[in-house]
């Protein structure tokens, strides 16, 4: 699968008339639209249904942070807390990853359609129970799409951002942050499975100064400097 | 006509600002960025408000967050994390403030002297730099951290391998210390209390343990803004510059225009001219011409200005030699609680002379897991993409997802994490360029960044790997259950030495006072001049020291003043003068 040699890579004939807006998404998302492998994908792409994208990410999600979910249930991996399907996060991903990337639409689709097409070359038959075959595959075969991604040059970077973006949107508060209020809607999954005791404006948590050093030295050079 | 024109009101340009302004030069300040004057009700304390990388208000882009962030090429894994803003990439940061490693500097003569990047060290001794450290840790100020329990429990550690505590600010040997820290010290009720209602100024002052030195300081709250408890620039320096009329006896306050991008440098091919730039919101574009020009708007923008701008690279070195520190972190699941999202963002330190430093640190949980699974190195158990890293004794080497993610975050105060900053060289790959892939936005060509992580040098990949160890080492001493290695792609929140300054004008931009070989009457001030990663210590406070020091010589050199770092006091940014000057003016 691998295109190029090496980490430097070669001159990509992006359209002009793109007009590209980030970085992190972007890097992943131009490779992708000038790869000769991966190119053709995005026409076919764009006849994905919402439940073959939704069952893709839920796949994908159920595969960061498992939880008791169905998609959990069909890897062969789950966890009896509530992970990334249950965060409320699949709608911001799917946001995230089509507001970032303008000049690719719906690059959430191309995305979904990179992991469907490396899931039917891991295993062939995994057609049940979802529509997405990603979704359908054992952990240890998400783990093969992601290792085949990591040694493809035009897919490095998506298996770089991805697992960050899910597992930081998942123990985040970005399924219960309202971006009109600025405030939360409830209280978030991550923080619930983390443990985390939740945002404030301060703590009890002093400890003191290690051996008393509570005089810095600055201000005894300072005292010598006006002495 | 200005004298001085500063472009980036960030950790390096807010300092040159300030420093002329108290000279009474009249100097205009340009921030691309948002103004952030009320971090009260600029920021929350929520991460998807603050720390979404593509529309959070700590992104690098325009202040209309409608708008979409400013595009970069990055050909690879890689996070590169820098702030658009008044106060720049110091609004997220931790305050740490550690001066350099005396063994990146010229005249150095101590027994490991052969341990650093030789090639590429200070054109100046550490000596020098010192009287410009005293300034700013007397300006900002930089203070002595309190410790939360994390920070207890990691000295344990340290004790535990034998390390000495330094006491000290200039590292000497092999030690642990609480660090040096730009946030005021807990005082009344601060720390003490989890009671929102209990922790507004004044009954509480400084630091309030809040957890939150991510998304932004703005604690305590009703503190005036020189009184917020982490120094950020746009707290400290900024203030002192808008008031310079007020606390120095010649000074003049500066001009500060935010939402105004650089986009050319104006020269007459000897000297630099002048500056324009364009205003975000309404597209129009405005040059102004001063007797000297500073640029201090990151490693990035800054080598990308001066190319956009056509000025002369006839050594090849504008944008070369970017260092990173070759971060990792190496995570233990402790037995028992460490308040990893409660108290300080990093409060304790190791230095090793020669191979960099280990830092204790805390953040909250999305942000933690996120950097779990920031990985190059596969997948645990599965496969290990080809990374060099050794294990060292810990658990796992590689992303932590799945249920290994799952176990480790089940209770995220239970997290004692371990940055890893490593002595890495200066390398002429490593790079930032203009982008032939993308297409040019509205302040012309984009930069592209390249880090080349499989192809490091030698000693740079022995160092961290030294780190790494050692930080293991820690966390076993300590009685982890579970000890993970990340191995990080480059994930950039130290960069340095775009535009470095240098012995040889074979591979520097800079002379030794700063200022451009090529062009005379522009300097650089942020931590794209420094001249190598300074060792592996946080570099801002090295970067603010120079920046003094820059302000200090271009004064002498062009404007006929003297020196005055060496004969006056500092005022410190805290100081009432300039809390009375923002209360009086009702912007605060």
């Amino acid at each position: 699968m691998d295109e190029f040699q090496g980490e430097s890579s070669r001159p990509l004939p992006l359209s002009r008339r793109s007009f590209v807006r980030t970085s992190l998404l972007t890097t992943a998302a131009v490779a992708i639209a000038n790869s000769p492998l991966l190119g053709p994908l995005l026409k076919t792409a764009q006849a994905a249904t919402p439940d073959l994208l939704h069952d893709t990410f839920n796949g994908l999600l159920a595969f960061i942070v498992p939880g008791p979910d169905t998609y959990s249930q069909a890897q062969g991996a789950t966890s009896s807390t509530a992970g990334d399907v249950e965060a409320n996060v699949a709608e911001v991903l799917i946001g995230t990853l089509d507001l970032t990337v303008p000049f690719l639409p719906q690059f959430s689709v191309t995305v979904a359609a990179i992991l469907n097409n490396l899931a039917q070359f891991v295993n062939p038959s995994a057609n049940n129970p979802f529509s997405s075959p990603f979704a359908n595959l054992k952990y240890a075969e998400k783990v093969g799409v992601l290792q085949i991604m990591d040694s493809t040059d035009a897919l490095k970077s998506l298996a770089g951002v991805l697992p960050l973006l899910l597992a930081a949107l998942c123990y985040s508060d970005a399924g219960a942050f309202d971006p009109v209020t600025r405030n939360l809607t409830g209280t978030p999954v991550g923080w619930t499975v983390s443990n985390y005791s939740g945002v404030s404006d301060g703590r009890d948590e002093f400890q003191g100064y290690f051996q008393q050093k509570v005089m810095p030295t600055q201000i005894a050079n300072e005292e010598k400097r006006h002495a | 006509m200005r004298d001085v024109i500063v472009v980036g009101a960030g950790g390096g340009g807010a300092v040159v600002a300030k420093e002329l302004a108290g000279r009474g030069l009249d100097v205009l300040l340009l921030e691309a960025g948002a103004r952030f004057a009320n971090p009260e009700t600029d920021w929350t304390h929520f991460e998807s408000d603050a720390n979404n990388p593509y529309l959070g208000y700590f992104r690098f882009g325009p202040a209309d967050r409608s708008k979409a962030e400013w595009v970069r090429e990055i050909p690879q894994s890689m996070l590169f994390v820098q702030l658009a803003g008044v106060g720049g990439s110091t609004n997220h940061y931790q305050g740490n403030s550690p001066r350099a490693m005396p063994g990146a500097f010229v005249g150095y003569d101590g027994a490991d002297r052969q341990a650093y990047d030789t090639d590429h060290l200070f054109p100046f001794p550490y000596r020098d730099l010192i009287p410009y450290y005293e300034w700013v840790e007397a300006t900002l100020p930089v203070q002595s951290a309190p410790m939360g329990k994390k920070e207890e429990v990691f000295f344990q550690g340290a004790q535990m391998l034998g390390l000495p505590l330094q006491r000290g600010k200039d590292i000497t040997q092999a030690a642990f210390r609480p660090q040096e820290n730009a946030i005021l010290q807990p005082q009344g009720t601060a720390g003490k209390t989890s009671d929102p209602h209990k922790v507004s100024f004044p009954a509480a002052k400084g630091c309030t343990f809040c957890g939150h030195c991510s998304q932004g300081c703005f604690e305590p709250l009703s503190a005036p803004i020189n009184l917020k408890a982490k120094r950020s620039t746009s707290v400290s320096y900024i203030p002192m510059a808008l008031t310079a009329d007020r606390w120095s006896r010649d000074g003049k306050s500066i001009t500060l225009v935010a939402d105004a991008f650089a986009i050319c440098v104006n020269t007459d091919g000897v000297s630099a001219r002048g500056i324009t730039w364009r205003i975000g919101s309404t597209g129009e574009t405005f040059t102004e011409e001063a007797d000297v020009i500073i640029l201090a708007c990151g490693t990035v923008e800054n080598p990308r200005l001066w190319l956009n701008s056509g000025l002369p690279n006839s050594n090849g070195w504008v944008g070369r030699g970017l260092t990173d520190h070759y971060v990792d972190v190496v995570t233990g699941v402790m037995p028992f609680d460490v308040a990893t999202t409660r108290g300080p963002g990093s409060n304790g330190r190791i230095d090793y002379p020669g191979y960099g430093m280990l830092e204790v640190v805390g953040d909250t949980p999305g942000l933690r897991a996120g950097l779990c699974a920031f990985s190059d190195a596969g997948v645990p158990g599965f496969y290990d993409n080809g990374l060099p890293g050794g294990s060292y004794g810990a658990d796992t080497v590689g992303r932590l997802i799945g249920n290994d993610l799952k176990e480790a975050m089940s209770n995220v105060d239970r997290l004692l994490n371990i940055d890893i900053f490593t002595d890495d060289d200066v390398e002429f790959q490593n790079n930032v360029g203009l982008s032939t892939n993308y297409p040019p936005d509205e302040h012309g060509p984009v930069p592209r960044i390249e880090i080349f992580q499989r192809k490091r040098s030698a000693r740079t990949i022995r160092n961290r790997e030294f780190l790494a160890q050692k930080a293991v080492d820690l966390l076993r001493a300590l009685g982890a259950k579970k000890i993970h290695r990340i191995n990080k792609p480059p994930f950039v929140i130290h960069s340095h030495n775009t535009m470095r300054m240098g012995l040889s004008a074979s591979d520097s931009i800079l002379d030794s006072i700063c200022e451009a070989r090529a062009i005379k009457r522009l300097f650089i001030a942020d931590n794209s001049a420094l001249a190598n990663g300074i060792g592996g210590p946080n570099p801002t406070l090295t970067t603010q020291a120079l920046a003094t020091r820059t302000a200090e010589k271009i004064f002498q050199q062009y404007f006929g003043g003297e020196a005055w770092v060496s004969r006056e006091a500092p005022v410190a940014s805290t100081d009432a003068t300039i809390t009375q000057a923002f209360v009086q003016s009702g912007t605060d």
